[in-house]
């Protein structure tokens, strides 16, 4: 069975809430680029922290092709490496209180079925999988603790002591490292991927939000909201080599996602509706992209052709061409999107009616 | 777990103020102290100023030990920290000096705290201090704005904190202070904690816990610091008070709500 016909098949599924009616094609009012073609059998999943659900995006046709409840409040997501399960951090509304909502749950992309549910601590935020794919560190924002997961067993096997009020976190692409930030500490904690062992801990600008690494792993970038900047760090000594101020230091920057070349990094500013461009060698910031109101969440494309926003205050994401940097579509989504994962699918999805 | 947590931090509570604070879950480390003395009368005010000092101190200690920097918090009251003075001095200095004074009170106490925390080489923190007509000290760091109290009216007042805020961290703030002690955090609860957060900041980036060395850190121009309150915190240079929103509540009691924030 193909992707595309088991997408089919999942339209007609009940447990399936569609979101036909919702599926606001906005982006019908953009031209189609040539570059919009390589949003061909691309799909993305969209976090959303308010309406409890994740709104599945087929970025081809620019329009929701279902929606999938997850019983809470759905900030962090990530897929998994080979892009075949999502996973998704889910809480209850009220944070800080450890409640039969606090779970990572399994999405399926191949059958968008809820496909697992893992206890993971008090409050995940963020998480991310390592590159082997046997583990899952979430940020527990309430217990000052990176909960490390074992995927197969599916369960928590330790924690480790972070700063307070944990949140972004990322895994380098050698798979050496975990990073950590913690907003309250104004820390980055690395941890080591292998042992779950935090190594060392690094100071950066005022609330650290997202943390994204370069495809060769040797930098790290971390939004900082409150500093209004991109601290760069050094995962050889661990160390700060510059901090970059953003939208003078007012954008509130909070998703970061780099170019699969590493020469741009993607800053989402929350406060000012744009997505800095930030050239990687010079540091400079070389263009700002208007999108929706309070983008938090970026992803890249797998293959590097398309970065979505998370716009949570609009309700939409915003699909932008990455090598022309224009915005080739909006999608209106759940209520108040917080985060996006984008895998490839390999072909098509069919459409729901 | 969350259980065993707030069991720690209440026997915790009951050992301050002699007890330095530290997490258990993290490793030991041989390195430098900063060493904070709250100095407060009986004022109202005291319990919240205390509770919010002590989660301060409580999480100054977490984020500390990630970097080899332990915490202590010392609670005065300006008789004790008269009679400490004495004896210390009678013991030629035993006691190390503080890194920090925080004071809260009437004019003459806090006056006397100021004079310490010059002698020393110590920043002072004024969390409440009844206005004097003496002039402070270089040392001296206000955390409270001088209008605050006389901005009230009929209706409406002024307030530093409010535990119905929810964005910027606002939220988590509130509930692990509601979770800590079961009560709602206020304004003096709210400057007690930003007191330990901020003289941990001017620490670390210090990488030193010494008065004179906080005091360079806190008059750097660059240094800003995180309230919860959804933009950064600077003291003004020539007040050297804190640079901050404020909130406008009204009701009272359950019905209280912030109607709006009032702009630094």
């Amino acid at each position: 069975m193909t992707i595309a016909s088991r997408l089919r098949a999942a339209s007609c599924l009940t447990v399936l809430a569609m979101a036909a009616g919702a599926a606001m094609a906005a982006g019908a009012a953009y031209p189609r680029s040539a570059r919009a073609q390589e949003a061909t059998g691309l799909i993305a999943f969209v976090s959303n922290e308010a309406s409890h659900d994740v709104s599945v995006v087929d970025l081809g046709a620019r329009r929701v092709i279902a929606t999938i409840p997850v019983g809470g409040r759905a900030r962090g997501i990530q897929a998994a490496p080979g892009g075949r399960v999502i996973y998704v951090a889910v809480s209850d509304d009220a944070p800080t209180v450890e409640s039969s909502a606090d779970a990572i749950v399994a999405i399926d992309v191949a059958t968008l079925r809820l496909v697992g549910r893992i206890e993971a601590g008090s409050d995940p935020e963020q998480l991310a999988v390592s590159i082997d794919g046997r583990k899952l560190f979430a940020a527990n924002e309430d217990a000052g603790t990176a909960t490390v997961i074992d995927l197969r067993a599916r369960k928590t096997v330790s924690s480790a002591v972070v700063g307070i009020e944990p949140e972004g976190v990322a895994a380098s692409p050698d798979g050496k490292w975990i990073y950590v930030t913690a907003e309250t500490s104004n820390s980055v904690s690395m941890i080591d991927a292998h042992t779950a062992k935090v190594v060392g801990n690094v100071l950066v600008d005022v609330r650290p939000r997202a943390v994204a690494f370069s495809p060769d792993s040797r930098r790290a970038y971390v939004t900082a909201e409150i500093g209004g900047s991109l601290t760069v760090l050094d995962t050889r000594g661990h160390r700060v080599v510059g901090t970059l101020p953003l939208e003078g230091n007012a954008g509130k920057p909070v998703g970061v996602v780099v170019s699969r070349d590493g020469k741009r990094v993607f800053v989402a500013n929350g406060a000012r509706g744009v997505v800095s461009v930030v050239d990687a060698g010079t540091l400079g910031v070389t263009q700002s992209i208007r999108v929706g109101s309070r983008p938090w969440g970026l992803a890249l494309s797998p293959n590097g052709a398309l970065l979505v926003s998370a716009d949570g205050m609009s309700d939409q994401i915003s699909i932008i061409d990455a090598g022309s940097l224009a915005v080739i579509g909006r999608v209106r989504v759940g209520q108040r999107p917080w985060g996006v994962a984008i895998v490839a699918t390999g072909s098509r999805p069919a459409p729901d009616r | 777990m969350l259980m065993m947590l707030g069991a720690f931090w209440l026997a915790l509570a009951a050992a301050l103020p002699a007890a330095p604070v530290a997490d258990p879950r993290l490793p030991a480390r041989a390195g430098d102290t900063l060493r904070v003395v709250l100095v407060v009368d009986d004022t109202v005010a005291r319990q919240s100023l205390l509770r919010g000092a002590r989660l301060g101190a409580e999480e100054a200690s977490h984020t500390g030990a990630l970097f080899g920097m332990a915490v202590t918090l010392r609670i005065e009251s300006p008789a004790t920290l008269a009679s400490t003075r004495r004896a210390t001095a009678s013991r030629v200095a035993r006691s190390p000096v503080p890194s920090l004074y925080l004071v809260a009170g009437d004019a003459r106490s806090c006056s006397a705290v100021m004079l310490q925390g010059a002698r020393d080489g110590s920043p002072v923190f004024d969390a409440g201090c009844a206005p004097t007509d003496s002039t402070r000290g270089g040392n001296v760091y206000a955390l409270v704005p001088a209008t605050a109290a006389s901005a009230s009216d009929d209706s409406t007042r002024l307030e530093l904190w409010h535990w119905t805020l929810e964005r910027f961290g606002g939220e988590q703030l509130n509930e692990r202070y509601r979770r800590r002690f079961s009560a709602r955090m206020d304004s003096p609860a709210w400057t007690g904690w930003i007191a330990m957060k901020i003289a941990l900041d001017a620490a670390l980036h210090a990488q030193a816990s010494s008065g004179a060395a906080l005091l360079r850190q806190l008059a750097d121009p660059r240094a800003q610091y995180d309230g919860q309150k959804g933009r950064p915190l600077r003291f003004a240079p020539g007040s050297r008070r804190l640079v901050q929103p404020l909130y406008r509540v009204a009701g009272r009691g359950d019905a209280e709500h912030v109607v709006a924030e009032v702009e630094p």
